[in-house]
């Protein structure tokens, strides 16, 4: 029971949440009103620096800001890389094959905002240093930039495509070589250079945010930076920048529920980070409004440059979908980009097991539809898998609810004495042959179960733009209709969409509910009628597969219940036939003898301290 | 600080059965599964206000390992402490 102590926290805490969330909203004001005052200073800072004389090697770069910028391509079988000379860097990768949210022509690209390049030098958060830079060779596979910094480093660099484009995810790595070069006078401190990860921003208006994320992966963690990092609230400031300095850092980037930029040093070494967040805007057909790109550098590792001096640094570039399988193959830790968190080894194993569904059977029988019936597939199997647990428990759980009004008689009858009143229990369900298989600790096992699958649903990029039944897309809601409301509601504001399988799901979980015994005092019963409701309004606007899912094992339980409501079910009758022993009766009849014997001994001792009096003492008989 | 933790752990085990176990016996079709009377959580909470919330959470965390299919049933009730059993 709540009582009213636990109503008022509950209560506080609803509070606290709300006013978290509106401190919030006005804090991410704030924190955009600071961002432009710190980037008009760095303006004028850039323009009072004059840039630095040198006496380089490569007299063949002319000091020419106004150079017009080039653009190249550099192309794979799934991916293009769109080159620009203007930062030396990737404009934005576009997937072939990947369709953006609810639209039929335009491709999902990667660093859609901000306008920036993968893989130029910034100095600190969004400061740019390269000056538009020089195409020196520029051919299929491969294009080199050379240019140099406004504070007069000369820099080289060299992006590639993988020559075995048979390698996992190959289509999406681009090699970079970076070489820079010192031909001044003064000795440049390499940490203070970072390479440009680009941004990543939701794919839709309803994507979650914590999704959407900078991350990097270090000294064996993976470190996630969420839009609620930066915008604050009640209990933490906003801060417009995140920096870290961080131990053996394998890679950085940014990402969103789908895609990945993932920037890999070649060897993993001690860097500086930095990332921010901007208000990026959602296409009109994926939702319209407002939501966070978050954008981020990886350092340069320290190394003292001195006049004269060069260093060269290696790294592989991944833009692309986040495929568990092919982040895994990627190798070094990649595949935590995931970020599948406590579930992750069940989430994995299901999405091997989803995706080799997929490729055996259902891609190859029903290539339309294959996701769709691989999920629905899965989770008969699961619920399969489990079947006996429940089946054996609910058998008991009826003969139990016969039983309760004996449990209840002797209770009353040897309510004061624990032992006797087991073993009574104990006698009770053996003579009714009642034998419990469940156990709280195997529904417990089974969280992990749930959550995982879930968790693996909700990421897998698999399942974009994948049809199935009226669904045209299972990463989506299967919105067959909207409806416009003069009003609006919460969660879902004023334009209503219909979405079937949430509809479904709610009706199958009434179904099944009716169905089954209700167990527990009539307030718990009545919480139980809310289930429904409160699942229907939460899960509403859930991608179809997350909702198809639950549809799905709505309808296992019921063809479950109404199949153990067809097998006769054994009259409770006492049988006096001798019965062998089944090992969970043993094992507790072996329980009982043993507490038995320890509150013997706890008597004993409460009478006397003398060990070597006990001995001597008549066996007592169990009360 | 005795206070503090028996508060969370109950609010804890609140919280799972009025959110979390109605969800679970949805997920499991309908089934309430404790082997035991009284039931895991309502002897965690037992066991928080009669010993305490140290002894209390370790006898509830044993219940709860206790509570497989090869484990024991029935009435198992908290352990009295020694004033109350005197």
């Amino acid at each position: 029971m709540i009582d009213r102590k636990g109503w008022i926290i509950l209560i506080l805490c609803s509070i606290a949440l709300i006013g978290n969330y509106i401190v919030g909203l006005n804090t991410a004001q704030e924190q955009r009103k600071a961002i432009a005052e710190q980037q008009a200073e760095q303006k004028a800072d850039e323009a009072t620096k004059a840039p630095a004389e040198t006496t380089g090697e490569l007299e063949v770069l002319p000091q020419e800001p106004s150079r017009p910028e080039e653009t190249h391509t550099l192309e794979t079988k799934d991916t293009l890389f769109a080159f620009s000379s203007d930062g030396g860097g990737i404009d934005y990768a576009e997937f072939k094959d990947e369709l953006a949210v609810n639209s039929k022509t335009s491709k999902v690209r990667l660093n859609r905002f901000g306008g920036k390049k993968v893989g130029t030098l910034t100095s600190s958060a969004n400061s740019f240093v390269e000056e538009p830079m020089l195409v020196e060779t520029a051919t299929e596979e491969k294009i080199t930039y050379i240019g140099r910094t406004r504070d007069g480093l000369v820099v080289k660099k060299t992006y590639s495509l993988l020559d075995d484009q048979s390698l996992p995810g190959a289509s999406n790595r681009v090699l970079m070589d970076l070489t820079i070069q010192n031909p001044g006078q003064t000795t440049f401190n390499l940490e203070n250079y970072y390479i440009y990860l680009g941004s990543a921003a939701p794919l839709y208006q309803r994507e979650w945010d914590p999704q959407n994320a900078f991350f990097y992966y270090a000294d064996g963690d993976f470190e996630p930076e969420d839009p609620s990092d930066f915008k604050g609230g009640m209990f933490s400031s906003p801060q417009p920048i995140i920096t870290a300095d961080a131990q053996d850092v394998e890679y950085a980037g940014v990402m969103n529920q789908f895609f990945a930029t993932i920037l890999k040093q070649k060897n993993p070494e001690r860097v500086r980070l930095w990332s921010t967040r901007e208000d990026a805007p959602i296409p009109d057909e994926a939702g319209g409004g407002m939501k966070s790109a978050l954008s981020g550098g990886l350092g340069l590792p320290a190394k003292a440059l001195g006049p004269g001096e060069s260093a060269t640094f290696q790294y592989e570039l991944f833009m692309g979908p986040k495929e568990n399988q092919v982040l895994r193959a990627l190798g070094d830790e990649r595949g935590e980009v995931m970020h599948y968190g406590w579930f992750s080894l069940i989430a994995r194993f299901f999405n091997t097991v989803l995706n080799w569904l997929h490729d055996i059977a259902f891609g190859k029988i029903a290539p339309v539809w294959g996701w769709g019936l691989s999920i629905v597939t899965l989770t008969i199997l699961i619920r399969t898998a489990i079947w006996p647990l429940h089946n054996k428990s609910q058998r008991t759980m009826k003969r139990m609810a016969k039983l309760q009004p004996k449990m209840a008689e002797l209770k009353e009858k040897y309510g004061d004495d624990p032992n006797k009143m087991n073993q009574e229990t104990m006698k009770m369900y053996r003579d009714f042959g009642i034998n419990p298989l469940g156990g709280c600790l195997p529904m417990f096992a089974q969280i992990p179960i749930f959550f995982g699958f879930y968790k693996m649903l909700q990421y897998a990029v698999e399942l974009r733009d994948q049809p199935f039944l009226w669904v045209d897309d299972l990463s989506q809601p299967d919105t067959i209709a909207t409806i416009d409301l003069p009003f609006a509601l919460p969660f879902l504001g004023d334009a209503l969409p219909i979405n079937l399988l949430p509809i479904l799901m709610a009706v199958t979980m009434v179904i099944q509910m009716k169905m089954t015994p209700q167990a527990g005092d009539p307030l718990q019963r009545r919480i139980m009628m809310l289930m429904p409701v409160m699942f229907f309004v939460f899960c509403y606007n859930f991608a179809a597969a997350l909702a198809l899912y639950w549809t799905t094992q709505n309808i296992f339980s019921i063809g479950q219940t109404a199949y153990m409501k067809r097998v006769p079910e054994p009259e409770l009758t006492k049988s006096n036939k001798p019965r062998k022993k089944t090992l969970a009766e043993r094992v507790a009849e072996m329980e009982a003898a043993k507490k038995d014997v320890q509150m013997r001994k706890a008597k004993g001792r409460d009478v006397t301290d003398d060990k070597g009096k006990k001995k001597k003492r008549g066996p007592r008989t169990g009360g | 600080m005795r206070t503090a933790a028996a508060w969370t752990i109950s609010q804890t085990v609140n919280f799972y059965r009025w959110v979390l176990k109605p969800m679970l016996r949805f997920a499991n079709g309908g089934v309430d599964v404790c082997r035991y009377d009284p039931s895991c959580s309502a002897y965690m909470l037992e066991a928080v206000e009669l010993h305490g919330p140290w002894r209390g959470a370790w006898l509830g965390i044993c219940r709860i390992l206790r509570c497989h299919p090869w484990g024991g049933c029935g009435y198992d009730p908290v352990p009295r402490t020694q004033q109350e059993s005197e």
